[in-house]
């Protein structure tokens, strides 16, 4: 209810865009997680997180993140985040080495279409 | 009983012989003869006699003036005169001047006698009426004594019905009881009310002289009365009877207490009863008197007066806590703060038994802004608190959910009845721009006090809230807070006082205003002084004022409840902070970040469920940032991987970062090298 970020969900395709516009921090994270997870269904290939409006987050953004790309594996869905060059989230992100598990993409025309041409892969 | 009969006669041989012809023909008669008339006033004067034979020819005295004299002195004494030959004229004379009869010369005795006789019979049969008179004088008296005593007995009681009415507090009414009962029941009156719970909540003692009240107080506390103990307050108290001792003897026993004390004569302990229940009992004593039933039961009829009053107080008493605490909970148990903001407000209930419609609220938003709700709805009672709860949260929640003002006051709308009616005000603020978004249905404008002491309200709004007829709402308005302004919210009752046109209040409230502009609890508290002087006219008066400041550029202290929204709160005012101080925005992000690491961190773990701060102090010096942030609890050990990756993050982002935990808290101590951004 206190949420400091919004949730804004598209289509482009059979992809669902999930932007998370606003700032993810502790005091919603929590409520941020199921609401995610309901913006995709079962039958999608998998889904493009957009923080290019993510004007802030910190470490519990990183798990949210690293939580949800567990639970994308377990699905064998893909997850692709956005994230432009020159965003202030980026550093953290690096710093906390998402980028090793999760593929960083500048925008979301380019999420898109990596996620096209690569089919869903299992990870170990 | 012996006559006593004075006789008056220059002639002495008549002075001689009639004694003894009296006394021959009369018992129990004592005769005094003189042959002087003075002499014999002089005796009439001295001695009651029950009959004066007097002649009517005395030497130097006229016979009907010597009568006169005679009545003058004694009224009722009857008096015969001896009158001479063909003296019939001044016989006449002498009796319708108050003379009891004539005897004519020469003496018939039989006559005489005859004469006398009645003379002293009515005598006796005026005096037996005399007495019968002054004892029936005497019992009037009496009578009237205790007519006198009954009235003075139903004033008091009259007295005491007012009294208790006027009393809205137990305590109170027991004084007055107390103070009544002495001392027209009784020398001393100690009188106690009891808890729910059967233990004495108050004691009260009034003594005739209240020089010895002291005494009595010294000697409760010494032997304390014991209302779960046997001895007859106890008894008095468990069954709810009155209790008369008419006279106490020495060898009543030291149970009795305060009636066992030496030199007490009579006592009685009388319930203090209401509506079936025992509320306490007050225990009378007398060292002069003895308590007839008459006086126990004019001391019942003082408590039962004495007892209904307690109750209603102690029902009024637990219908304002209810109330009290209803209040309590709908407003803000404490104002949010932000470094910059300071906040005040005041709530003066119109009537404190009666729960009233008005409410203020104060909360963080998102994006470090903060919401200000001013809101009224009309009537008072629970149900009317009811709305306003209502109103409050769905207020709250709209407004959290982003809403802009004028569409969290539309939405409001479908909350309320078509019979009620709200007025709100809400405001969104944000401190990091100085701009108010705001939108108005149906309350009075607040008010914005500059730093210049000027002051002017915030216009714009639309009707109050009704229900489904609500129209839609014209939008909200924006206005723009110089740095050191201050904005007052405030409910009508504080500017519609009864007789006086609302416009003429608010330019009192301009006026009252504008002369404080320092400190916010200060001018609040002059403005409830200068226009309620501190009381509301009928109304409830709610207030909620915000000042924004400047920051100090130099540092920063931040001290918020140890809760995941203060996190969001402390970020934005460090971003706010480091923004007026030009720092350049990724050193900004990342200091910010660093931050809400270690006050996450205490929000996990130093607390637990007990409530708790976090403070953060931030300086800047010679291009470098100093920043603790530290809370008061303890650690508890890391659970799951966000402790360690946050602190990953604050030791890679900051320089110096060190974690001390100590046993009266822990501190996070970190640094970073700043630049300067180009200045916008």
């Amino acid at each position: 209810m206190n949420s400091i970020a919004t949730l804004h969900v598209s289509q482009v395709g059979e992809i669902p865009v999930v932007a998370i516009v606003g700032e993810i921090d502790i005091g919603n994270v929590i409520h941020l997680r199921p609401q995610i997870v309901r913006a995709v269904p079962n039958s999608a290939p998998g889904f493009v997180l957009d923080l290019s409006r993510t004007a802030y987050l910190d470490s519990r953004g990183v798990h949210l993140i690293l939580e949800i790309s567990d639970r994308m594996a377990t699905s064998q869905q893909q997850l692709r985040v956005v994230v432009p060059e020159g965003a202030l989230i980026r550093r953290v992100l690096s710093l906390a080495h998402v980028d090793a598990t999760v593929p960083i993409d500048p925008s979301v025309e380019s999420a898109i279409e990596a996620m096209r041409s690569s089919p869903p892969s299992p990870r170990p | 009983m012996t006559a006593r009969i004075l006789l008056v006669d220059d002639d002495r041989m008549l002075l001689e012989a009639l004694p003894e012809m009296l006394r021959l023909r009369m018992s129990e008669v004592e005769v005094e003869a003189v042959d002087d008339a003075t002499e014999a006033l002089a005796r009439i004067a001295a001695t009651d006699y029950d009959a004066v034979v007097t002649d009517i020819k005395m030497p130097g005295i006229d016979g009907l003036a010597l009568l006169e004299r005679i009545r003058d002195l004694r009224p009722d004494v009857p008096t015969l005169l001896i009158t001479g030959h063909g003296e019939h004229d001044l016989a006449v004379q002498a009796l319708r001047g108050g003379a009891y009869d004539f005897i004519a010369k020469p003496i018939d005795r039989e006559y005489f006698v005859a004469s006398l006789r009645r003379a002293l019979q009515v005598r006796q049969l005026r005096r037996q009426v005399d007495l019968q008179r002054e004892e029936l004088e005497h019992h009037a008296t009496q009578l009237e004594h205790i007519v006198d005593q009954r009235t003075s007995a139903l004033r008091l009681l009259a007295d005491a019905s007012r009294a208790f009415t006027a009393a809205f507090d137990a305590e109170a009414a027991l004084v007055n009881l107390v103070r009544m009962s002495v001392p027209q029941v009784a020398e001393l009156a100690v009188g106690l009310i009891l808890r729910e719970d059967g233990i004495i909540r108050r004691l009260e003692v009034a003594h005739v002289d209240p020089t010895r009240e002291q005494q009595v107080w010294d000697q409760l506390s010494h032997t304390p009365i014991d209302p779960a103990r046997s001895g007859p307050v106890a008894s008095v108290l468990r069954t709810g009877e009155s209790l008369l001792i008419p006279e106490i003897s020495d060898a009543t026993p030291s149970s009795a207490g305060l009636l066992g004390d030496p030199g007490i004569r009579s006592g009685m302990i009388v319930p203090l009863l209401a509506r079936g229940r025992v509320l306490g009992a007050v225990i009378y004593s007398s060292n002069t008197r003895t308590f007839s039933k008459e006086d126990l039961e004019f001391a019942e009829a003082l408590c039962r007066r004495a007892a209904l009053a307690i109750d209603n107080a102690r029902l009024y008493e637990r219908e304002r806590a209810v109330a009290e605490t209803l209040q309590r909970s709908l407003l803000p148990q404490s104002l949010p703060s932000l470094p910059g903001v300071s906040t005040a407000a005041r709530y003066l209930p119109a009537t404190p038994e009666a729960v009233g419609g008005d409410w203020y609220d104060l909360f963080h938003l998102p994006g470090g802004r903060m919401g200000l709700v001013m809101g009224d709805v009309a009537g008072r009672g629970v149900r009317v608190a009811a709305v306003m709860g209502q109103l409050r949260n769905a207020l709250r929640a709209y407004a959290l959910e982003g809403y802009p003002p004028d569409a969290v006051i539309q939405r409001l709308t479908g909350l309320i009845d078509t019979s009620d009616m709200a007025t709100v005000f809400y405001a969104v603020f944000d401190p990091a721009t100085w701009d108010v978004r705001y939108a108005n249905a149906g309350h009075p404008p607040p008010l914005v006090i500059g730093p210049d002491g000027t002051a002017k309200f915030l216009e714009g709004g639309a009707p109050p809230l009704r229900g489904v007829r609500t129209p839609i709402y014209p939008g909200t308005a924006a206005a723009r807070l110089e740095p050191g302004s201050t904005m007052l919210l405030y409910t009508d009752g504080l500017v519609e006082t009864r007789g006086m046109p609302i416009d003429d209040g608010l330019r009192k409230l301009v006026q009252v205003a504008m002369r404080g502009n320092g400190d916010l609890e200060a001018l609040l508290d002059h403005i409830l002084a200068d226009i309620l002087h501190g009381k509301p006219t009928g109304d409830d008066v709610a207030l909620l004022a915000l000042k924004a400041t400047r920051l100090d550029p130099s540092r920063l202290s931040i001290r918020l409840p140890a809760d995941p929204l203060s996190v969001p709160a402390i970020r934005h005012a460090l971003r706010r902070w480091l923004d007026q101080a030009g720092i350049e925005r990724q050193d900004a992000y990342h200091i910010a970040v660093a931050v809400c690491e270690a006050a996450s961190n205490t929000v996990e773990h130093a607390y637990g469920l007990s409530p708790g701060d976090v403070e953060v102090k931030a300086s800047l010096e010679a291009g470098e940032v100093v920043i603790a942030v530290s809370d008061s609890g303890h650690w508890r050990p890391s659970r799951g991987s966000n402790r360690g990756r946050g602190l990953l993050l604050v030791g890679a982002l900051m320089s110096g970062v060190e974690v001390s935990p100590s046993p009266i808290g822990t501190t996070v101590s970190m640094r970073r090298r700043v630049s300067e951004a180009a200045r916008a």
